[in-house]
């Protein structure tokens, strides 16, 4: 299974530096050993990180894989198209909104699919033919809202307000994905609305309480250890910061979002957050950018994950964001030259 | 009595600037957002430095300048804006309220401390 780093570390080799390009992991489900290694090669070339998965070990790894941008499913997985039909209804009951794309056998032109086959899936593909997966996986994994260059000044900002925060950690990031899944990864989360000219929605930054706790400096005047109260105020700080940055850089300009008519809209979509069930809706299926960002503690080898999602599901504007990107670059180096100095009036 | 006031809702950032102000010799005293500062600073009249977020719930940080200066009719103490606010239009109305600095977020406090030490007398 490629990880997200490793790919971005092979990319690197290749000569393609843009490391922040996000990648999509899929659940790879082929019965064939050679079939799913060449599919997942397929996949490495482009952008996804396949993860074969046994048929007895479906349900666990749907359960563990909570990042995931969709599913490959063979058309005979299991040995038949019946046993490939019924984890396509395992698929629709457990993660409906996962996109599942059926491979087709090549001599297969037409020929009855079990009823399963033909609702679940959303796209399907013909085994030989490379360009119709990628196809599939173009029109239904890969979102195009979140251009290369919004995805690096997102993890720009956010690494140094990271190393901000904790000078005394390293701070690196996995690569970028793109996933749709609506599960919960941490324990503590916050979410706070993202409105400029040209996108509206939401950040949310979560992570895992003890892994914090442990890795948090004793807050100062304070001889007692640090405890859960520290974990939400620093997350929410660190939310703070990298909302008031993304803000500052990106703003855009008044008049594209007057004409894309949000200019001071006020409509907001009601936030489903089921912590004992794991589960959390933004009110609509729009895929959302996923970096994860990993600190690590040199001494002692400790590291927390904080997860980071962009979700722009209450509008978007892609020539809005173009107009803002040449404007932003600028904006960037006088931020960081500007901030932590005091302007006296 | 303190003589410098830290008003933000984020307790990282109070303990922050606060720690460093007093670890630098400094008197200072806490607020968690605009209406505890103005309470706080209606008990204590002798605090001659203020440090205030922009957004925070209950009451922002320059509403609460406004009302340092109307309803206390205090214009002698300083206020300097510590926030992620970078717009042109937030400083104006700032300055227009009487704040004397701003500073964008995050906290330097080496950089400050002349400054901050002068201005709380």
């Amino acid at each position: 299974m490629a990880r997200g780093y490793e790919i971005r570390q092979a990319k690197a080799e290749k000569g393609n530096m843009n490391a922040n390009k996000p990648v999509s992991k899929l659940l790879l489900l082929e019965s064939n050993t050679a079939r799913a290694d060449a599919i997942a090669q397929i996949g490495a070339a482009h952008d996804c990180a396949c993860v074969p998965v046994r048929r007895e070990a479906l349900s666990a790894a749907l359960k563990a894989h909570y990042d995931l941008g969709g599913v490959l499913l063979g058309e005979d997985f299991g040995g038949s198209r019946e046993a490939a039909a019924a984890v396509a209804v395992a698929l629709e009951a457990e993660r409906p909104e996962l996109p599942v794309v059926l491979r087709r056998a090549a001599h297969e032109s037409g020929g009855d699919l079990p009823e399963p086959l033909r609702r679940v899936p959303c796209a399907s593909w013909l085994e030989g033919d490379e360009q119709s997966l990628l196809a599939a996986l173009g029109a239904n994994v890969f979102s195009h809202d979140y251009p290369d260059p919004l995805v690096d000044g997102i993890t720009d900002m956010t690494l140094g307000r990271l190393r901000g925060l904790f000078p005394q950690l390293e701070v690196n990031w996995d690569t970028p994905g793109i996933v749709r899944d609506r599960i919960l990864f941490g324990e503590v989360l916050t979410l706070i609305p993202i409105e400029t000219a040209w996108c509206r929605g939401w950040l949310l930054m979560q992570t895992e309480e003890a892994p914090l706790i442990e890795l948090l400096p004793p807050r100062a005047g304070r001889d007692e250890a640090s405890d859960f109260r520290d974990v939400n105020g620093v997350l929410a700080e660190l939310t703070n910061l990298v909302w008031g940055a993304f803000r500052n850089r990106y703003l855009g300009n008044a008049r594209a979002a007057g004409e894309a008519g949000w200019g001071r809209a006020q409509v907001q979509v009601p936030l489903l957050i089921n912590h004992r069930r794991r589960y959390l809706s933004f009110g609509s299926d729009n895929p959302q950018l996923c970096i994860k960002y990993r600190l690590t503690c040199a001494d002692t080898g400790r590291e927390v994950v904080i997860d980071q999602r962009f979700v722009f599901s209450l509008g978007w504007s892609r020539e809005g964001f173009d107009e803002t990107a040449a404007q932003a670059a600028a904006a960037a180096e006088e931020e960081e030259q500007a901030s932590g100095e005091l302007e006296l009036f | 009595m303190a003589k410098i006031l830290v008003v933000d809702d984020s307790s990282t950032v109070r303990d922050e600037v606060a720690g460093f102000l007093r670890k630098n010799g400094l008197d200072v005293d806490t607020a968690v957002d605009g209406k505890d500062g103005l309470a706080k600073l209606r008990s204590n009249p002798g605090v001659k430095l203020v440090v205030s977020d922009v957004n925070m719930p209950n009451m922002d940080g320059l509403t609460m300048v406004e009302k340092i200066r109307s309803e206390l009719a205090n214009t002698a103490v300083n206020v300097v804006m510590l926030t992620t606010e970078s717009s042109p239009a937030m400083k104006e109305r700032g300055k227009a309220a009487g704040v004397r600095g701003w500073i964008v977020k995050p906290f330097k406090g080496e950089a400050v401390l002349e400054t901050f030490r002068k201005l709380a007398g």
